[in-house]
């Protein structure tokens, strides 16, 4: 059974009582919450994935509006796992977006049974292909068209989940994070049906999640092989060009774009290691025409 | 097996996990998160042969915890090394105390806990010189607000924590032992007289007062984030050195004495025996209990620390539970301040605070490390 | 230590401090020539340098900066 099958009262008494259990990506989680935003986002964007009972989850976590004096001042949503609260509440408004970074610091914090980096990755004719990129790098407008226009299966839209023999790129799909600009350039390519809100004056601008299609839920069980690392950076204007880069200048920055590399140390480093055995790699400077870096991206692949 | 029980059930007798079905791992999954304890359930299930009753699905969450564990084990050693050698060259050889002296004096309570500072003792007269050889050698003031600045200096006479940037570890340095209560006569110096080396030159407390040191902080600093951890940290301790010598007990009472820490003593020993089933006779605890003026609010504060320190995260968002937290915080700040500093210092915390805290929302996205 | 070839460069782990660091062709070749000369017991500078530039053309300058780094990182160690 999926989410959007699950009668609405039901799911409100779920979410409000013991807790919803859902799979978000290859994990399963079970959420309690008051807000309604999260109740709506969570039917909206989540409800194609796998609704879960009775067996216990991998993340119990938790959106409650934040009470005491602080919300005299201004009513707040605060993540909770398992009562631990990891980061200050934010306005209410944004507690979706929350959610979201939330279900990322519990896969970060404590999947150390993979390496973990901070990266996009989707997948075609069973290759992988990784995003790298620091805020701002257009990775995920990038990752967003290959999914929604490219035909390539989304794995994970920010956690790119490594097996620590190098050999594997495990899925982990779930609703594809999009800022600022990025948002209505991906909702031109894709329908706006699946987008939730658009939550504006967080900490990194606007934002909006569009819902992981489908057929990326249904396969979050195959993996991928490692094939290509590009390494995307956006600027408006520029002559778009493609230029390979060093392995060796690959792995460093791999490993600064690791969650947990150096909780691993020795493992992350064999790691890394194999995976670089396995990968072409390449610097992607463009311009934002994303026909020109799909058509691209396609040229990358073994024939 | 009543599920608040059964992570306090399992550090009892690992053995348990046999008769577990897989809702009662799930439950001692989530305990074991909400008390930062799941490394240590992973080294209890492993030295016992039971990790094979964990369904494959599962035991991730241990084996992971513990990688986190072996790291953070390997950051702490090569902390102390570096802090004991940027003292050395001022002549000053700090005692180690709480987590840092588990691992130094491999403890059993050592495995599977993790920690953020590392609390170094030194004498009044070396402050100064201390806190510039740390910071000659790289450490640098934590993101402390000049309230808070001005807490540590001015009235707890401490220097405000030091992060070293390249580990991200903490070290708080202390001139005081234990928390300074002005209402409570300790006579805290005297764990000074018995202080001990390791066999790499090390000095940490001695073993009966690194149990009065760690439950003086446990019930004196009015903050139970880890109290869950630190309350059974005391019982591996206890039994640890109840296994080597049958007379610990008496000997402990004894020295408790000596400090004045009758009282800290007695709540750690009824904690001990009212959570863990510590086999201590209750005649023991009925002789100590003689020696303080106990009142009925020694019994309500008793129980407010059973309520603050359940391991079960569903009863953290109870009305008693908050209660409790709130009236032990008070207590602890009561403890230490004279009411003219209470006040004002409380109501900076409940109201100044939440506008100045900035978190963790920004690194997930910009410091993936 | 633990190495990654991926040549020209290397890529060393210390397991001791966890730190990574990718070294260049240049110092990549001296540190393998090291390693053969060391094999026969001869640490000597000469020696080195001299293996080193028959497989790889390094200026004077070059080469001892290259050498400092590498003594720096306790990767080798000459007479």
């Amino acid at each position: 059974m999926i989410l959007k099958e699950l009668p609405k009262k039901e799911m409100q008494a779920l979410l409000s009582g013991d807790g919803l259990s859902f799979r978000a990506g290859r994990f399963s989680v079970k959420l309690q919450s008051n807000i309604t935003s999260i109740y709506n986002g969570v039917a909206h964007l989540y409800g194609e994935s796998e609704a879960l009972f009775q067996q216990p989850a991998d993340f119990n976590v938790s959106i409650k509006k934040s009470t005491g004096l602080r919300a005299f001042i201004r009513p707040n949503a605060q993540f909770l796992f398992n009562g631990i609260k990891p980061f200050t509440p934010l306005p209410l408004n944004q507690a979706f977006p929350l959610l979201e970074w939330g279900l990322n610091w519990c896969v970060t914090n404590h999947s150390h049974q993979y390496l973990v980096i901070h990266a996009a990755v989707v997948e075609k004719n069973g290759y992988a292909l990784i995003l790298p990129g620091q805020p701002g790098s257009g990775k995920s407008t990038l990752c967003a068209a290959l999914v929604e226009r490219g035909g390539w299966r989304l794995l994970s839209d920010e956690l790119t989940i490594i097996t620590l023999n190098g050999q594997n790129i495990l899925a982990n799909p779930r609703p594809i994070s999009l800022k600022n600009q990025s948002i209505d350039i991906v909702k031109g390519i894709s329908d706006v049906t699946r987008f939730s809100p658009v939550v504006k004056d967080t900490i990194k601008g606007s934002v909006a999640h569009l819902q992981a299609p489908k057929i990326s839920l249904d396969n979050y069980c195959t993996p991928a092989s490692p094939c290509l690392v590009v390494y995307p950076k956006y600027q408006k204007g520029i002559n778009s060009y493609i230029q390979e880069l060093s392995s060796g200048e690959s792995f460093i920055r791999l490993a600064d774009h690791s969650f947990n590399y150096s909780i691993l140390g020795l493992e992350g480093f064999k790691a890394l290691s194999a995976l670089h055995d396995r990968v072409s790699c390449y610097e992607y400077c463009y311009d934002g025409n994303l026909d020109e870096a799909l058509s691209l991206m396609d040229s990358l692949l073994p024939s | 097996m009543k599920s608040d029980q059964i992570l306090i059930n399992f550090l009892k007798s690992p053995k348990l996990i046999a008769q577990f079905s897989e809702e009662e791992i799930g439950h001692l999954i989530r305990q074991s998160y909400a008390t930062g304890l799941t490394a240590r359930v992973y080294s209890q299930l492993s030295e016992n042969g039971l990790m094979s009753f964990i369904p494959d699905n599962m035991r991730w969450h241990f084996s992971s915890a513990n990688k986190l564990f072996k790291a953070h084990k390997h950051d702490i050693n090569n902390e102390i090394k570096r802090i004991t050698n940027a003292l050395k060259f001022a002549n000053i050889s700090p005692v180690f105390l709480k987590g840092a002296a588990y691992i130094i004096a491999d403890n059993k309570c050592h495995q599977g806990r993790l920690f953020s500072d590392v609390d170094i003792f030194v004498d009044k007269s070396d402050l100064s010189i201390a806190e510039g050889m740390l910071r000659l050698n790289g450490w640098i003031n934590n993101d402390i607000d000049e309230h808070d600045e001005k807490y540590y200096r001015d009235w707890m006479h401490e220097i405000p924590p030091l992060i070293n940037t390249k580990s991200d570890i903490t070290i708080d340095v202390h001139h005081n032992l234990v928390p300074l209560v002005s209402r409570i006569k300790l006579n805290s110096d005297l764990l000074l007289d018995r202080v001990v080396n390791s066999s790499s030159g090390i000095k940490t407390l001695s073993p009966m007062d690194k149990i009065l040191h760690s439950s003086a902080h446990l019930l004196l600093d009015g903050e139970f984030d880890h109290g869950f951890r630190d309350i059974h940290d005391l019982y591996l301790l206890l039994t640890e050195y109840m296994l080597d010598n049958p007379d610990f007990i008496d000997d402990l009472i004894g020295r408790a004495e000596e400090l004045g820490f009758e009282l800290i003593l007695y709540y750690c020993l009824l904690l001990q025996v009212e959570i863990f089933k510590l086999n201590i006779p209750i005649s023991k605890i009925a002789k100590l209990k003689q020696k303080i003026p106990t009142t009925i609010i020694t019994d309500i504060v008793f129980r407010m620390f059973l309520r603050v320190l359940c391991p079960e995260p569903s009863k953290l968002s109870s009305f008693r539970y908050k209660t409790s937290l709130f009236l032990l915080y008070i207590r602890s700040h009561w403890l230490k301040m004279p009411m003219h500093l209470l006040i004002p210092h409380l109501l900076y915390k409940a109201i100044v605070t939440p506008f100045k805290e900035r978190k963790k929302i920004k690194e997930l996205e910009n410091n993936p490390n | 230590m633990h190495f990654y070839q991926c040549s020209p460069e290397l890529v060393v782990f210390d397991a001791a401090s966890k730190e990574t660091i990718l070294l260049s062709s240049v110092h990549a070749v001296i540190l393998n020539c090291f390693i053969g000369l060391e094999s026969r017991g001869n640490y000597s500078f000469d020696a080195l340098k001299s293996a080193c530039l028959k497989k790889l053309p390094i200026d004077d300058a070059t080469f001892s900066d290259s050498v400092d780094k590498l003594e720096d990182m306790n990767l080798i160690e000459l007479a």
